[in-house]
């Protein structure tokens, strides 16, 4: 009960690292790819937990994005040219779990993603805890992390970003069939001053005088961002062969953007647990940035707006996700209790409604994997 | 009584009354069914929150994520 209350938390989550989210030795290896017109995004990445003893557990993985394709440049609020791209991220991470009794247990864990201009290095602690008679499970994180960006061809450039974040979940048994789950978080991220958090070193944008272009700047975004965000996660088991998941998630910063998100999954077993299919649904509606403009315009005294981005995603968007995954099973097959065998693809699309200059975007991903369990 | 403030107050009274009123351990067998623990599979769900998380700008919060979104 603790891993599957643990695991029910780690979905709210959306994360894996630190805790154990299975019962045996596993090793999962998957490949994705993902394309939209634009970008193509190779992604193989495999995940292994090994418990040497029940009090310990070990989980680490490697995830690595090759990404090639065409890339929007705009300048002049306007699409001038597509460049070629072709760069890869590959991402590590390696958590441990101590259980110290029946119903807690404390971990910690380390992530770093590395890009030619761009890296990330996050350390959590992490503690767990069951109450009401294993009915409840609550994760609570507390993540530091460290971002550095860079830009090719300039070897002074480089910008800094230092963030904290605390992460709660809490899952709870409401009945023989049905669970909940709420999740909270909140972030605080402090940046260079030069570009401020999260922009795009190589991104500029026009500055307007009335119709004519008055010029061309680096974009800026302000050097302090807070976050927060809050989720529930209702799942409900149809019978002992079928379930359903709902979420919803509220996400607030300091910027001015409020997103809502729905989820909306089920799943569905055969032939004796020898098949699983799963149907996956997500939809977001994000609002803009307080200091997002569609045409930035040149102030007195030629004085350019102190924040100025063309990032799209900075815009408000909305996206759609409707997919599906079937898993297949062998038992007992040679050194592996259970080895499946998983087939993936999913359907996105992304709307920009503020931003009449980017189009909107329909991307595939598919994928498949082995997940063996010893 | 603010017209938001009535849910959670709602919602905290549904959490912890059926803390009062916990499941019996060998009730709970369907919980534990691949069709409720494994619906998001932690692999297959941090490579779907990264695929948003580099497109979508709410998408943090939750620790940090590279880029390798090649999204200029």
């Amino acid at each position: 009960m603790r891993l599957q209350l643990t695991r029910l938390a780690m979905a709210a989550l959306g994360c894996s690292l630190a805790l154990p989210a299975w019962a045996q030795e596993q090793v999962d290896t998957r490949v994705e790819v993902y394309t939209d017109g634009w970008i193509t995004v190779i992604s193989p990445a495999t995940m292994v937990q090994v418990s040497p003893n029940e009090q310990w557990t070990v989980v680490g993985g490697v995830h690595v994005d090759d990404i090639s394709g065409a890339t929007l440049v705009v300048q002049a609020d306007a699409i001038t040219a597509a460049t070629e791209v072709h760069e890869r991220r590959v991402q590590g991470d390696v958590g441990v779990d101590y259980a110290g009794g029946s119903t807690w247990g404390v971990g910690g864990g380390v992530y770093t993603s590395q890009e030619p201009d761009y890296t990330v290095t996050d350390g959590s602690l992490t503690v767990r805890a069951e109450f009401f008679d294993r009915a409840a499970s609550m994760v609570a994180s507390l993540h530091l992390s460290h971002e550095s960006v860079g830009r090719r061809g300039d070897d002074d450039f480089r910008e800094q970003t230092w963030a904290q974040a605390l992460n709660v979940s809490w899952s709870h048994i409401l009945g023989p069939s049905t669970s909940l789950a709420a999740f909270g978080t909140v972030q605080h991220a402090s940046c260079d001053e030069g570009l401020g958090c999260h922009a795009n070193p190589y991104r500029t944008v026009a500055v307007f005088d009335g119709d004519r272009i008055w010029g061309v700047v680096q974009e800026r975004h302000p050097d302090r961002r807070a976050r927060g965000a809050g989720a529930l996660r209702f799942s409900q088991a149809l019978g002992d062969r079928a379930g359903v998941h709902l979420g919803y998630r509220f996400y607030g910063d300091s910027w001015g953007i409020i997103g809502h998100t729905g989820r909306a999954s089920g799943a569905v077993s055969l032939v004796d647990d020898r098949v699983l299919l799963k149907l996956d649904s997500r939809a977001s509606l994000q609002g803009p940035a307080s200091f997002h403009a569609d045409t930035l315009a040149v102030g007195p005294d030629d004085k350019v707006p102190e924040y100025r981005t063309s990032d799209r995603e900075l815009g408000g968007m909305r996206d759609l996700m409707v997919g599906g995954t079937a898993v297949g099973s062998l038992y007992g097959l040679g050194p592996f209790l259970r080895l499946d065998l998983s087939v993936r693809a999913a359907r996105i699309f992304y709307w920009y409604p503020n931003d009449t200059e980017v189009p909107d975007r329909q991307a595939w991903v598919l994928g498949g994997g082995i997940d063996a369990r010893f | 009584m603010s017209r938001n403030t009535l849910p959670l107050l709602v919602l905290a009274l549904a959490l912890t009354s059926t803390a009062c009123a916990t499941v019996p351990t060998w009730q709970r067998g369907v919980l534990q069914s691949r069709v409720m623990v494994e619906i998001a599979p932690p692999l297959e769900e941090a490579m779907t929150q990264h695929a948003f998380s580099v497109r979508e700008a709410m998408a943090g919060g939750a620790g940090a994520g590279g880029a390798s979104c090649g999204c200029n």
